[in-house]
């Protein structure tokens, strides 16, 4: 017993540490990019919402809200006409890549103004905005949709007349993203769209293909639980094949010929009859859920969240 | 110490020894090719089968002989000890109470103790061996073959080398058992009307009361040899019992009872009952539930005979434990208790949960 336990206590403890050697050995390329400066940071009108000045101040304020975030911030007011929203979300991905570089710290905001009956506005992130927004990223861009207005609104009295509502939106947008942008407010690890993780390991930002070590940690543990269970239960069933098979049914020495009844009666007593009620259950029923999307093809990794207005 | 008489068969032909043959159930001799029936050999050696059919050395409860005074245990192993002369190389061997047939240590000439098979040893009947010894160990070799984790050492040849063919002294009991049996038998039946299920049950006085007769019903009495093994290689083909010769020992390992038939009744009872209760319970039919009021097996006449059944036999030690394996001479059914390399079946489970949790870490790598 004793010595069974040992053997037990051993494989356990071998377990843990091949799943911490697993998890924490061997770590694989960083490709996190990081924040240069503020100087790729603007906001860009593509349909001459503003005039030079406004967008002017507009600019301002997103490279202080970028220093201050140490987030590249790029804000659009998009003409740009895409058959699906798909389409707009590798337009914001690609096109931060392109900007700031893969896999850098910043975020992508495209407000839809190219006159779709439904506008669909997105928000792209990258890199560390990946973490301090998994939360509140569909809240960021659905609460600043709500400040804009309508396609059909637009469409029905112009661009013009909604100049301050946008500009108003574009402010609630930063104060918002400026809100959100404290270190307390990352979440341990996100997965993104090209397959990338993006975590804190020690203090700094890694974005790697592989998992992070808890992650893998975790994974592995639970495989070692449920190898442990399988090994458990192939010992207890193996171990059982090794018993002492049972002993010879005596019948055999009896011989039907040898058995001799004097009494052999199956006599008739009475009958009860009892009767129970019949109770009738409604069936259940049963719905199924949809399917589900497709993936991007970008190096970048990115997370982001969509509205519709 | 008591100087033994024993008994051997020479070849009529060259003098050689002769050995009981399982597949011909004749006396062979080894040398010439010569082969003997056992009455052949009865007619041969009268005046050796006439050893044993003298008086019985009584002996007492603790196995010393009478007349002898009762003994301190400094001389215990003194009065358990036997004395033989081989025949063929002179030599003096010793051997315990209980072995009547053995060999002699030095030539390996069989020898058959006939002085401990003298009266009440003198068994009534036996069942020569017909599985040769190469079956028997093909049959075990099968055996270890469908089991990964016995220790190696439990199928090497120098374990092999143990199997050995014994005759086991075995009290055969034909029971006549008084079954008494009341019970109340339930048919039940079922069925809808309107929104309301209706169960209607006949209840039955089921008596049954008569007389069971259990034939050959064994146990076997000898005391090293566990019981529930002796019983798992049952049944034995009792229409093969042929009136004991010492020649059927020839060649193999016999030992005389030391558990007497008083000892094993609780045994035969046990048994007799339960073949009983079989029989009976087979005529208790056609009910969904039978509630038992009085059920009583006595048995009322009991019918010995002493038999002696062949039986390979190996023990093995591994872990401290004592493993026994036995082989139905006769029938080939063989049973015992696997050893278990715990060691190495805890390397293969490890092996088995790593590779599961390796597939787990694969697949869940793979997954996001």
């Amino acid at each position: 017993m004793i010595k069974s336990l040992g053997r037990l206590a051993a494989i356990i403890a071998a377990a843990l540490l091949v799943a911490f050697l697993v998890a924490n050995v061997g770590y694989p390329k960083n490709y996190a990019a990081g924040y240069t400066d503020n100087s790729k940071s603007a906001f860009v009108d593509e349909r001459g919402i503003f005039s030079q000045s406004e967008v002017d101040e507009i600019n301002k304020r997103v490279k202080e809200v970028s220093s201050m975030t140490k987030l590249n911030i790029y804000i659009i007011a998009n003409s740009k006409f895409f058959n699906d929203d798909w389409a707009t979300e590798v337009y914001a991905d690609d096109s931060y890549d392109r900007i700031f570089g893969e896999d850098t710290d910043g975020l992508f905001y495209t407000m839809d103004f190219a006159g779709k009956s439904d506008s669909y506005d997105y928000l792209s992130l990258s890199g560390r905005a990946c973490l301090l927004f998994e939360n509140s990223k569909q809240f960021i861009v659905s609460s600043t949709g709500d400040h804009l207005p309508y396609s059909s609104e637009i469409n029905a009295n112009g661009l013009e007349t909604y100049k301050d509502k946008i500009a108003d939106a574009i402010d609630y947008f930063l104060d918002t993203i400026s809100s959100y942008s404290d270190g307390n407010n990352e979440v341990s690890y996100v997965h993104t769209n090209v397959g990338k993780y993006i975590f804190r390991r020690g203090g700094e930002l890694y974005v790697t293909y592989s998992k992070p070590p808890f992650l893998r940690m975790k994974i592995l543990l639970i495989g070692e639980l449920a190898g442990f269970i399988v090994g458990l239960i192939v010992y207890g069933s193996t171990k059982s094949t090794y018993k002492f098979k049972s002993r010879t049914d005596p019948g055999v020495y009896v011989d039907k010929s040898d058995v001799h009844f004097y009494t052999r009666t199956d006599a008739f007593l009475r009958t009860h009859t009892s009767r129970t009620s019949i109770s009738s259950d409604s069936g259940g029923g049963y719905r199924g859920g949809g399917g589900g999307g497709g993936g991007h093809s970008f190096s970048g990794g990115h997370t982001g969240a969509g509205h519709h207005r | 110490m008591i100087l033994l008489e024993t008994a051997q068969y020479n070849c009529p032909n060259c003098n050689a020894r002769l050995k009981f043959t399982p597949e011909t159930q004749e006396l062979s001799c080894e040398y010439c090719g010569g082969s003997f029936t056992i009455e052949e050999i009865k007619n041969l050696f009268a005046d050796r089968e006439d050893i044993i059919n003298g008086p019985a050395d009584s002996e007492n409860s603790d196995g010393t002989v009478s007349g002898e005074p009762s003994v301190s245990v400094e001389e215990e192993f003194e009065n358990h000890t036997n004395l033989y002369q081989c025949s063929s190389c002179g030599a003096e061997i010793m051997c315990d109470d209980e072995q009547t047939a053995l060999f002699c240590y030095y030539c390996h000439n069989p020898v058959i103790l006939a002085g401990k098979l003298k009266g009440k040893y003198k068994p009534d009947k036996v069942i020569g061996f017909k599985v040769p010894r190469e079956r028997a160990l093909e049959l075990f070799k099968n055996w270890c073959g469908r089991r990964r984790f016995i220790p190696a050492s439990f199928k090497s040849e120098q374990q092999l080398e143990k199997m050995t063919g014994l005759y086991v002294p075995f009290w055969m009991a034909n029971t006549l058992t008084q079954a008494d049996y009341e019970g109340i038998g339930r048919q039940s039946r079922s069925w809808v009307s309107g929104s309301y299920r209706y169960t209607e049950t006949k209840e039955y006085d089921v008596v049954r009361r008569g007389n069971i007769l259990a034939r050959g019903i064994p146990a076997d009495g000898e005391s090293k040899i566990d019981d529930e093994l002796m019983e798992a290689i049952e049944p034995f083909d009792y229409s093969e019992l042929r009136p004991f010769s010492m020649s059927y020992l020839s060649g193999f390992f016999a030992d005389k009872y030391d558990v007497g038939k008083n000892e094993v009744f609780e045994r035969i009872r046990d048994r007799a009952n339960k073949a009983s209760r079989k029989e009976l319970k087979d005529t208790v039919t056609g009910y969904n539930s039978v509630s038992v009021r009085q059920e009583r097996y006595e048995i009322k006449n009991t019918e010995w005979n002493y038999i002696m059944l062949p039986v390979w036999f190996m023990t093995y030690r591994y872990d401290g434990k004592l493993y026994e394996f036995a082989v139905n001479g006769q029938t080939g059914k063989l049973a015992g208790t696997p050893p278990l390399d715990k060691s190495r079946l805890t390397w293969f489970c490890t092996g088995i949960g790593a590779a599961v949790a390796a597939v787990i870490y694969v697949l869940g790598g793979l997954m996001g």
